[in-house]
């Protein structure tokens, strides 16, 4: 909060304040900084664990390499559509059903049961098996739509939206309801819209709920012109188990291994990440007058 | 989404040994529909004589090589391993492909060459249900295993194996092996004997085709930095006790640097001890002792005793709280991210592993700097090297319950088996590797190709024969291997030294690896030699399908408190007392009569 | 205010989500029967023998069950509280803070870690806390002798904690910085002409402005009491650290080497959820009893 406020104890905290933040900031740069030096290092550097904080052996060799691999971006254009896609889905399913939960037991008297069958959604499910079992039934295998619908519903995001809309003030609603207006057009015209901030925060949840998760993009892919980016870099990263491997193997294993082409992607696959963010970060804002009412 | 996550890695995480056998099960290998248009027998000729013919179209042109004909005669031995279908068969299969794998111009799996060839020859059509990466292979099998959906023909591990036998989902194998297995297939199976024979059978039905395992694959030796030594004028230890004053005198003089590292030890994920092939792990400081933690022995009278429950592991655990005490084994032992790190960087002077570990210092090999050798020590009081062996397999080609031509996998295979040597040494497959791309792949090898190929490679290195007297036959790599060390070899060709190899080749990046691992990993096997000791039973029993998780975390967990003098060694004698009365005892009484039946 | 017609209009909106629900989430559920059988994919799930509550009674024999569930509950609930608090007073300062050009800078970077998997992370966290990593190099030049950080009983527990929040608190403290904007300006406005110091207006009203949120996210947490972290803690643990770092979900992957356990896993799940649903219904009753909230 901007306001003048010149005592000297608030001059110290500010001072203190700016440092804790931003050492607190490179500490969370750290792993990314690392990531980074390693696919700028050379491989023999890197498997000798010589690469800490700055690369050794400097060399773009990874980033070359991955411009030539027809895989790493389809599997990033999978993703994207599957953000895409998915954010739209989910995000309406959300916001609509975040509406009449919102109600009061007085307005909607069955809200209870729905929220509790939400709750409910949310903490039990029957394993992988039945659900992969599931899926094959819908014809969801090898299919953007699997990995857009397959995950559920994500009720904990429902959750989140119909506890901001519940904190916005009533008196805007009433006037609407003076006028006339129908739940449709008072959920569009003024709970969306003045949600703005929590929209984008359920926005940027959904997001990386997509673009994270990998375990279903594995079991929903049969080839790996399926496979979603988060799989894509899994599958990489996992080491191998040598010691059920033969010569052969351990031998192409060896040749293929290369800590720094992988820590290449993913340093790649943060850059939607590092876009996304920001961009949002446009919707936060303040200045949204509710400040009558709330408090 | 937390949760569900997690539970769905808890499951798929979860799939082990089952060792129920629900034997029989309907012997589904019906009568094949080839039989029916038995083509006669120079038809493997024929067959083989045209994929000739269509390589050479696709590669260079080739001279109808010693091991073409090689081919023909291994198809025209025995009648139907070769013999093209009438119809056409698909045989649907899951693959794991390294995601770096390079395929050959306009290739994918899917549509490599070894799947036209396999087609235009067998008349078998090979279909992908689904291709994963290799890392990911195991969860997608035992999801398949888990909701019943496998694919025709696959190659498992021991694991998965275990599993499908006890869930009744896979036939037997019998039939289709005698009828249609290659001689040579045959061969190779039956150089496991009967302990191989036992592990892929029920009832005397087999329920796969193994891959035997290299028998000098599960004989970790001692690598240590030769280069050190000869700095500090040292002898090669031999002892215990040898070993361990060398490791102080590497760590003393701080041959590298500051944090100089005597043993290197299992780091976070490894195993201290295990059956087979372990590197990194410590066994061979158990086998000095005579201990050897894991595995179950027999003795004469029939009885069967648990290894790490016994005195001689107690007097192995105190000699190593000793060595990480002095500060000789790797401090961070067990914690470690990676225990390839310091051995890389040039920061560590010994660890233990099997022959193939050339491949692991390949990158300081190959650019000269580290010298690595390996030798068999630590030895026991009587002066010989105890070795626990691996099990006789861990590669498992199973065909799922149900389906029709289980003769077509065995086909594959045989496939395989004839040509692999072929296209290699006719450079067919240069740019596309058969280990990663070839459905049901596996090293079908006899079990001594390594003991094999290092006698023979020392002899030609010498010059005590000439390579065209030497018998390849059926060994696949060996005569790259005598091309590539008649290259390589500087004199004097007796010394294995880095500095007498041709390290500037442009075929050196390709073959150093493979040949240091014969010539200096295998070379303490052939010639300072060893004492096999097997494990007596390696199924699972009753009371293990509940405790043995449990007694597993109480060993682990009590060696690794001991070794760094977390918990005084005599913590032991109360570990075994614990383990006796946890089920261990009810476990040795079971595994008594299972190995005694 | 209860308007009949609107009511139509709500289950309309509701629509979407059930039917999402009910294909999704709910006909999996079937599942839940494999916790009570002896599951075996031949037979399939309905055929499997029916064994009641046998996996369960196998779960609470095993001799070290009782370490067990401590140790999940310990770091699950350190977890949980941790990543509460931090996240809130990392919002806090940096809602205080003075330079705006940093605001954004400084909340992006800070979620950064969230993206990397624990794949990644323990190899960074094992180096760091390693033999010739920062943190030693730090104790030995002041004199002190290296400390085995993953290699102790003691600090296991301390670690992973420590190492969840540095992941997560970013991305948790989004939810904070957003609920923090909904607050009037003008509640500031005033306090400040009122002569409100600095930690008096958060104490007034930058914490009254989130508390149902935090209550909220305290009462959702609750559900995860029982989940400690699979991830995190397979890649961080070994021998050294099995009585203060073994939790329900390592155990049962090692009980899953050495068996097949799908039922297994599919009972300790439900246990999970039965556990997580009666805590978070516990903690919507009392928030709703001592406090007066609605949550949900």
């Amino acid at each position: 909060m901007n306001i003048k406020d010149n005592s000297v104890g608030s001059k110290i905290f500010d001072v203190i304040n700016v440092i804790v933040l931003v050492i607190i900031g490179l500490l969370c740069l750290l792993p990314l900084w690392y990531v980074l030096c390693v696919s700028l290092s050379a491989k023999d550097a890197v498997n000798a664990g010589l690469v800490s904080f700055w690369p050794v052996g400097f060399n773009v060799d990874s980033y070359k390499k991955i411009v030539g691999e027809g895989a790493f971006f389809r599997a990033f254009w999978n993703s994207i559509c599957r953000v895409v896609l998915g954010t739209l889905v989910s995000l309406g399913c959300i916001l609509m059903a975040a509406y009449p939960l919102s109600r009061t037991k007085a307005q909607f008297p069955k809200r209870n049961m729905f929220m509790w069958i939400l709750i409910f959604c949310m903490l039990f499910n029957g394993g992988t098996v039945p659900w992969y079992l599931t899926m094959r039934n819908y014809k969801l295998i090898d299919n953007i739509w699997g990995l857009v619908l397959a995950g559920g519903l994500p009720v904990y995001n429902v959750i989140l939206a119909m506890n901001f809309f519940k904190n916005l003030p009533s008196e805007l609603e009433e006037a609407a309801l003076v006028d006339g207006a129908g739940p449709w057009r008072i959920w569009a015209s003024i709970y969306v819209p003045l949600a703005k901030p929590s929209i984008a925060t359920i926005t940027l949840f959904t997001i990386v709920g997509y673009w994270n998760e990998f375990f279903q993009g594995l079991v929903l892919s049969t080839k790996e012109a399926s496979y979603p980016l988060q799989t894509y870099i899994q599958q990489m990263v996992v080491t191998l188990d040598y010691s059920t491997m033969n010569a052969e193997q351990i031998a192409a294993a060896s040749k293929l291994n290369n800590q720094s082409l992988d820590a290449a992607k993913i340093f790649i696959a943060m850059v939607p990440v590092l876009i996304v963010y920001p961009f949002l970060q446009k919707y936060f804002v303040k200045g949204i007058t509710l400040g009558s009412v709330k408090g | 989404m937390k949760l569900k996550k997690l539970l769905s890695l808890m499951l798929v995480g979860s799939l082990a040994l089952g060792m129920t056998a629900c034997g029989g099960g309907d012997s589904s290998s019906s009568a094949p529909e080839s039989e029916s248009s038995a083509a006669p027998e120079e038809s493997g000729e024929e067959s083989s004589e045209e994929a000739g013919g269509e390589e050479a179209d696709a590669g260079q042109e080739s001279e109808a090589g010693e091991g073409s004909g090689e081919g023909g005669e291994a198809a025209a031995g025995d009648s139907k391993a070769l013999q093209p279908f009438a119809e056409t068969v698909t045989i649907k299969m899951g693959h794991g492909l390294d995601p770096n794998t390079s395929f050959g111009e306009g290739e994918s799996l899917e549509n490599s060459r070894y799947l036209q060839w396999l087609k235009e020859d067998l008349n078998i059509d090979v279909q992908y249900d689904w291709i994963c990466s290799n890392t990911d292979f195991g969860q997608k099998i035992n999801l398949c295993i888990a909701s019943n959906t496998l694919p025709d023909a696959m190659n498992v591990g021991q694991t998965q194996y275990l599993a499908m036998l006890k869930y009744d989902q896979i036939q037997p194998l019998t039939a289709a092996f005698e009828e249609y297995a290659s001689d040579r297939l045959k061969q190779y199976v039956h150089s496991g004997g009967d302990a191989l024979m036992d592990a892929i059978s029920v009832d005397g039905e087999m329920y796969a085709i193994p891959a035997p395992n290299l028998t000098a694959s599960g004989v970790n030796t001692m690598w240590i930095r030769q280069d050190w030594l000869d700095e500090l004028g040292l002898e090669v230890p031999k002892t215990v006790d040898e070993v361990f004053d060398v490791a102080k005198k590497f760590v003393e003089a701080k041959l590298g640097g500051d944090n100089t590292i005597g043993i290197v030890g299992p780091a976070s994920g490894d195993q201290l001890i295990a059956v087979g092939q372990n590197r990194w792990g410590l066994d061979p400081i158990f086998g000095a002792y005579e201990s050897y933690p894991e595995y179950w022995l027999q003795g004469d009278d029939g009885k069967v005793e648990y290894g790490s429950v016994q005195p001689q592991t107690k007097e192995a655990l105190a000699k190593l709280a000793e060595m990480y005490a002095a500060g000789v084994i790797d401090p961070e032992v067990f914690v470690r991210s990676d225990a390839l790190e310091p051995v890389t960087a040039g920061r560590a002077g010994i660890f233990f592993g099997p022959w193939w570990c050339g491949y692991t210092v390949d990158s300081v090999t190959l650019d000269g700097s580290l010298e690595w050798a390996a030798y068999m020590a630590p030895l026991a009081g009587d002066g010989k090297f105890y070795s626990p062996m691996s099990d006789p397999t861990t590669q498992y080609v199973c065909v799922r319950k149900g389906y029709e031509h289980p003769e077509a996998a065995v086909q594959i295979i045989n496939y395989l088996i004839a040509y692999e040597q072929d296209w290699i040494n006719e450079g067919k497959i240069a740019d596309t590797s058969t280990s990663a791309v070839y459905p049901l792949f596996n090293v079908y090898d006899n079990a001594d190709e390594i003991e094999y190929s290092y006698e023979w490679l020392k002899k030609f290195n010498m010059g005590e024969v000439k390579k065209e007297d030497i018998d390849t036959t059926g060994r696949k790599l060996l005569k790259g291997d005598l091309d590539a060390i008649e290259v390589l070899k500087k004199d004097p060709k007796d010394d294995f030294s880095l500095e007498y190899w041709d390290l500037e080749n442009e075929i050196a990046d390709s073959n150093i690896p493979r040949l240091v691992s014969i010539m200096v990993g295998a070379r303490p096997l052939m010639e300072e030699g060893y004492e096999p000791i097997y494990n007596a039973f390696s199924g699972q029993t009753d009371t293990m399908a509940t405790k043995w998780a449990n007694l597993q975390k109480l060993e682990e967990e009590t060696f690794a408190k001991i070794i760094l003098g977390q918990a005084p060694i005599d913590e032991f004698d109360n570990f075994v007392t614990k383990w006796y009365a946890e089920g261990g005892q009810e476990i040795v009484d079971e595994v008594t009569a299972a190995v005694n039946e | 205010m209860f308007n009949k017609k609107f009511l139509k209009h709500y289950y309309i909106m509701l629509i979407p989500a059930i039917i999402w629900l009910v294909l999704f989430n709910i006909v999996p559920m079937v599942g839940i029967v494999m916790a009570f059988e002896d599951f075996n994919p031949g037979l399939g799930m309905w055929k499997s023998p029916f064994v009641g509550f046998a996996n369960f009674e196998y779960m609470f024999q095993m001799s070290d069950i009782r370490q067990v569930m401590i140790n999940t509950i310990v770091i699950a609930l350190g977890k949980i509280v941790a990543n509460l608090i931090v996240p809130l007073l990392f919002a806090i300062l940096l809602n205080e803070l003075c330079i705006q050009k940093l605001y954004r800078p400084i909340q992006t970077i800070v979620y950064l870690p969230y993206f990397l998997s624990w794949v990644i992370l323990a190899k960074i966290v094992l180096n760091i806390f390693g033999y010739v990593g920062p943190i030693n190099s730090v104790i030995n030049f002041f004199g002190g002798d290296s400390v085995n950080f993953f290699g102790m009983e003691s600090l296991f527990r301390p670690l992973v904690i420590g190492t969840d929040i540095w992941k997560n608190f970013g991305y948790n403290a989004i939810i904070y910085l957003a609920t923090m904007l909904g607050i009037a300006p003008e509640l500031y406005e005033a306090a400040a002409v009122d002569g409100a110091g600095r930690f008096r207006r958060i104490w007034h009203i930058t914490l009254p402005g989130i508390k149902m949120t935090v209550a909220l996210l305290a009462i959702l947490s609750l559900g995860n009491v029982l989940n400690a972290g699979f991830d995190q803690i397979f890649n961080l643990y070994n021998p050294l650290v099995y009585s203060t770092g073994d939790i329900l979900d390592t155990w049962v992957y090692r009980a899953g080497l050495v068996n097949l356990q799908f039922s297994l896993a599919t009972a300790v799940g439900l246990l999970k959820s039965v556990v997580s649903f009666v805590l978070i219904t516990l903690g919507y009753w009392m928030a709703d009893k001592f406090a007066g909230y609605k949550l949900f």
